[in-house]
């Protein structure tokens, strides 16, 4: 029995510690999953922190064969789509009124050895994030377990509740619109960055 | 090679062979749409795991604190609410009762012996109407039916515990 499987046993009797433990483990995992499907740190912050929880209260209903962090980001992906869903039905014309203001913004990285390059990963990362944000919500949690966790095909099937053949397709489309969308944004700023040129010259 | 074969191998992310990736790259030259997969797919690769401010498992411990503390509390109310509910339905229950309250030690004294002296007559007036309706109708049926019936009522009993005898080796038998 390795480490995990003990604080995992341990936190299935009740023990607190040990859950901390598996927290303290598995916070960076939970927490970036749960900001590419939301786009946003607080409610990042608000749905890792809520699915740790759903975690911890059903912990007696983890079945120790399946890897643990396949079950628990899981959990964070089902939660995502279920805010995400939410969000859409109740305040459908949030993303439409949402002002360029509110997107998170990263501080600029004084330690970083080329600014520019620094500035440049970091309007890739936003607009990697404008593209999931383009994504329905079962496509953008398949898009993030396949590219940022290595999920396979089967594993993100086990995970969202779909068949091998579902998964396939929506990646595809997923990879498509991904595509359709970073190919629009380079071209806005193309443009942005001269106004006036012609594409000609 | 076809356009779509090469699509294919960006959108199901395959792995290459050398061979294969030359050609795929001659082919991205030509071809927007699939130069466009392929950017699409290594910016998804590079794209960084973004970690949560500090404190997150401090925080962490503090909502499933307050999480307990709200369950601990929804159980109080419950409990509260049950024991409210279970005290209505006693008063409801103890209602009708209630005026024995006000009454004093010898007025209560004196209402129960009343329903004594009530309940004893009643017992003497029923024993006695039984009785006399018992000697009017043995007056009216003949001996050769008190027999009948007695001997009706042998048979029964007789039947009645042969089948009970019989269902009981029935019960040992199948176990």
């Amino acid at each position: 029995m390795n480490e995990e499987q003990a604080w995992i046993l341990q936190a299935q009797q009740g023990n607190d510690e040990a859950f901390t433990r598996l927290v303290e483990h598995y916070q960076t995992p939970v927490f970036n999953l749960c900001y590419r499907m939301l786009g946003e740190p607080e409610a990042a912050e608000d749905a890792a922190q809520e699915s740790f929880l759903r975690a911890y209260q059903n912990l007696s209903r983890y079945d120790r064969q399946r890897p643990f962090a396949t079950w628990l980001l899981s959990i964070a992906a089902h939660y995502c789509i279920d805010r995400l869903r939410r969000r859409r039905l109740v305040i459908f014309s949030l993303d439409a009124e949402r002002e360029d203001d509110d997107r998170p913004t990263e501080l600029p990285d004084m330690e970083a050895i080329n600014p520019e390059q620094e500035a440049i990963r970091r309007e890739q990362q936003e607009g990697i994030q404008e593209a999931l944000r383009g994504l329905d919500a079962t496509d953008r949690a398949a898009i993030v377990l396949r590219y940022w966790y290595d999920f396979s095909e089967v594993e993100i099937a086990a995970s969202l509740n779909l068949t091998v053949s579902a998964v396939k397709s929506r990646l595809h489309r997923a990879r498509k619109t991904v595509a359709r969308l970073l190919t629009a944004q380079s071209s806005e700023t193309r443009m942005e960055r001269m106004p006036y040129g012609s594409p000609a010259l | 090679m076809v356009h779509q074969h090469y699509e294919q191998w960006l959108l199901n992310d395959e792995r290459l062979t050398p061979e294969q990736e030359r050609d795929l790259r001659v082919h991205l030259r030509n071809c927007p749409n699939c130069a466009a997969l392929a950017r699409a797919n290594l910016a998804l690769r590079a794209a960084p795991v973004v970690a949560p401010p500090h404190g997150f498992t401090l925080r962490f411990q503090e909502r499933l604190a307050a999480q307990r503390e709200l369950q601990r509390k929804r159980s109080l109310a419950g409990i509260f609410l049950l024991g409210l509910t279970g005290m209505i339905a006693l008063g409801l229950v103890l209602l009708p009762f209630l005026p024995y309250l006000t009454l004093g030690p010898e007025q209560l004294f004196t209402m129960w012996v009343s329903n004594l002296v009530y309940i004893a007559i009643m017992i003497r007036m029923v024993s006695a109407i039984g009785l006399t309706l018992l000697n009017v109708t043995g007056a009216f049926i003949p001996d050769y039916a008190w027999i009948l019936a007695l001997a009706l009522f042998f048979v029964l009993s007789f039947g009645l515990k042969a089948s009970a005898r019989r269902v009981a080796q029935f019960a040992k038998s199948a176990a």
